[in-house]
């Protein structure tokens, strides 16, 4: 009897204590290596890599980037015509491109085509990332709506 | 005086229920692990500063290639140096190739006619067109018809 109720004042318990130790500081070092920057995407397409021309009819909207600005052509009323614009700056840094320009452009020519949402991006040299999306910012949206968001990738030697 | 003692006795077999702290450490738990899981970068050991951009899009989980200023890393493949690649892309598309017909057949096994699957791009943002183009050039010929180009969202990118 008296074995009997010892048993009972001797129930086991989990000690918790080193467990929330180790998640604590599980915790802390995951806090201390996350990053909290948001990613996203861009999509875009390649079918002008082949050189294959995307598309004959239309506004045929293609933004050239090189490593003095961008140059801007377009059909309309069946002639060809372009536009360039050159950097802000002489040295040409990724922020110097005139990407306010070109959206003021392109804000004008989706007013005239609004069903146009397709537009070629031809890079050339050694113009960097950076340039190439922060371009693609500027065709994709004014801010407030959609302008040209079907970039296609184009290689124009 | 008796009931002082009580009182004090009672005190020392109080317990903490300690249940719902662990509940809480646990959520918090895998919070941290989820967006540990949902970090591009921490999927690639590659050293990649990606381009800012005022995108929103989540990034959607694919084939993703990380191309740095000196190397091209597919999936979890080794490295392929930039050098060899001006020369010669056969390399690259060898691993390109194998990583699109891996994912073309997960994407049969749903048993849903799918599009060509699609390449996630990690690019760092100093990484020229000239570098650029061999990879995408590469990935073009095997198949991959659309890119996702990974970049961290920002509010109001710098403006000229």
């Amino acid at each position: 009897m008296s074995l009997a109720k010892r048993r009972v004042r001797h129930v086991p318990q989990l000690n918790l204590v080193p467990m929330l130790d180790m998640m604590s500081l599980l915790i802390q070092v995951l806090l201390i290596n996350v990053h909290f920057g948001a990613y996203a995407q861009i999509e875009t397409q390649t079918s002008s890599m082949t050189g294959k021309d995307p598309g004959e009819e239309g506004l045929r909207l293609d933004v050239g980037i090189d490593e003095g600005g961008y140059t801007v052509s377009w059909s309309a009323e069946g002639r060809r015509l372009q536009r360039s614009f050159p950097c802000v700056d002489p040295t040409c840094a990724p922020e110097q491109y005139d990407r306010t320009a070109v959206r003021d452009l392109l804000v004008t020519l989706k007013s005239a085509a609004p069903d146009e949402r397709r537009v070629v991006l031809s890079p050339k040299g050694n113009v960097p990332f950076e340039v190439m999306a922060s371009t693609m910012d500027a065709v994709r949206t004014d801010g407030t709506s959609p302008l040209f968001p079907d970039i296609v990738m184009a290689d124009r030697k | 005086m008796r009931k002082r003692r009580r009182r004090l006795g009672e005190a020392q077999h109080g317990e903490l229920t300690l249940a719902a702290l662990i509940d809480v450490l646990v959520n918090i738990l895998i919070f941290l692990l989820t967006l540990y899981g949902s970090d591009p970068g921490e999927a690639s050991g590659a050293k990649v500063e990606l381009a800012d951009s005022t995108a929103t899009d989540p990034v959607e989980s694919s084939v993703v290639v990380v191309v740095t200023e000196g190397t091209v890393v597919v999936g979890a493949r080794e490295p392929v140096p930039f050098d060899s690649l001006v020369e010669d892309t056969s390399a690259l598309k060898t691993v390109l190739r194998e990583e699109f017909d891996k994912e073309k057949a997960d994407d049969a096994s749903t048993l849903e006619e799918e599009p060509p699957p699609d390449l996630v791009l990690q690019v760092d943002r100093r990484v020229t067109w000239t570098q650029l183009r061999p990879v995408l050039a590469a990935a073009n010929q095997v198949g991959f018809v659309d890119l996702r180009f990974v970049v961290t969202t920002v509010s109001d990118p710098a403006t000229p």
